[in-house]
């Protein structure tokens, strides 16, 4: 398990590091034919059939057993069953619970006010993405408004610019805005001509 | 929907500054635009002058920025800065006093100052 061995039993074997009910289900689980018959019911251990079909050496009578690094340095003769492992988890769980309250246990408690202000920035990011894709795709079909250059009344400051280098004359381009009402603006250059658009940039208003 | 409180003290006070000639119109388009969403009286043809502008010198170092740049750059793009200032700047003019009209219209007229 944690050892890497793929053992799970422990040489310093205490009353506790046997197996539980180990013998009881190891021959059945197969059934008659020796046959996987599929699932392991509550109690039941998994056969010896099923072991063997499996890529890892989880048969602890196949490897020899070694020590848990940790726990049985602590405390020898520890059971990892998955019957104490489960037991183990239910406790921690227990124990946190009584101490923090379930609420505080899942981020709702001392942290409610933390996750609350994150669920909130998601939602804004959320609103920005939406509202970003939703300006491009809007000056992509060939949308928007004319807020410079020919058609407005500001002026472009890098019309010639454009002209040299995406071609066409510099009364050809003028600067489009999306104009839906969501947080983020997408600006661009479009050429009036070809519909060619460039130098997408988003605008926080 | 108002004229957030804030915002329409700020836009008077840049607008009053730069038609008196003590802020950069480009900066005073900047600044405007970063507050119109708080000017909603403002005609929209008013701010997207303020807004084009802004947009269209975004990559010119005019503010407290510049202490960032090189020298030898903030030679070119003062010219380049200059060049578009004298370009727009009638245009600036008019749609200030737009903007002061439609914040306070009981005190400017068109014409003023």
């Amino acid at each position: 398990m944690f050892d890497g061995s793929g053992a799970s039993e422990h040489s310093a074997a205490g009353p506790s590091a046997a197996p539980k009910s180990s013998e009881v289900n190891r021959e059945g689980g197969a059934g008659a034919t020796g046959q996987n018959s599929g699932g392991v019911g509550p109690g039941e251990r998994v056969s010896d059939a099923d072991l063997k079909n499996t890529a890892g050496p989880y048969d602890a009578r196949a490897v020899a057993p070694v020590n848990h690094h940790v726990l049985n340095q602590a405390a020898a003769g520890v059971d990892d069953s998955h019957e104490m492992w489960d037991g183990a988890a239910a406790v921690i769980f227990t124990v946190a619970t009584v101490v923090t309250g379930p609420g505080e246990l899942i981020g709702l408690g001392a942290e409610g006010a933390a996750n609350a202000a994150s669920g909130a920035r998601l939602a804004r990011a959320l609103a920005y993405e939406e509202s970003s894709a939703a300006g491009v795709a809007e000056l992509l079909a060939g949308g928007g408004k004319v807020i410079a250059g020919p058609g407005a009344r500001a002026e472009l400051r890098v019309a010639g610019k454009l002209a040299s280098e995406y071609g066409g004359s510099a009364a050809d381009w003028v600067k489009v805005t999306s104009t839906g009402s969501g947080p983020v603006q997408i600006h661009a250059y479009r050429n009036v001509v070809t519909g060619f658009l460039t130098d997408l940039k988003s605008i926080i208003p | 929907m108002i004229n957030t409180a804030g915002s329409v003290e700020r836009a008077q006070a840049i607008a009053k500054k730069a038609l008196a000639g003590e802020l950069d119109p480009l900066m005073a388009c900047r600044d405007l635009a970063a507050l119109r969403a708080g000017l909603v009286t403002v005609p929209e043809g008013t701010l997207d002058v303020f807004v084009a502008i802004a947009s269209e010198i975004d990559d010119l170092p005019l503010g407290s920025e510049r202490e960032l740049w090189a020298a030898e750059v903030l030679e070119t793009k003062d010219a380049e800065a200059a060049d578009y200032r004298g370009r727009v700047s009638s245009v600036v003019s008019t749609a200030l006093r737009e903007l002061l009209v439609a914040l306070k219209p009981e005190e400017w007229a068109p014409g003023d100052p």
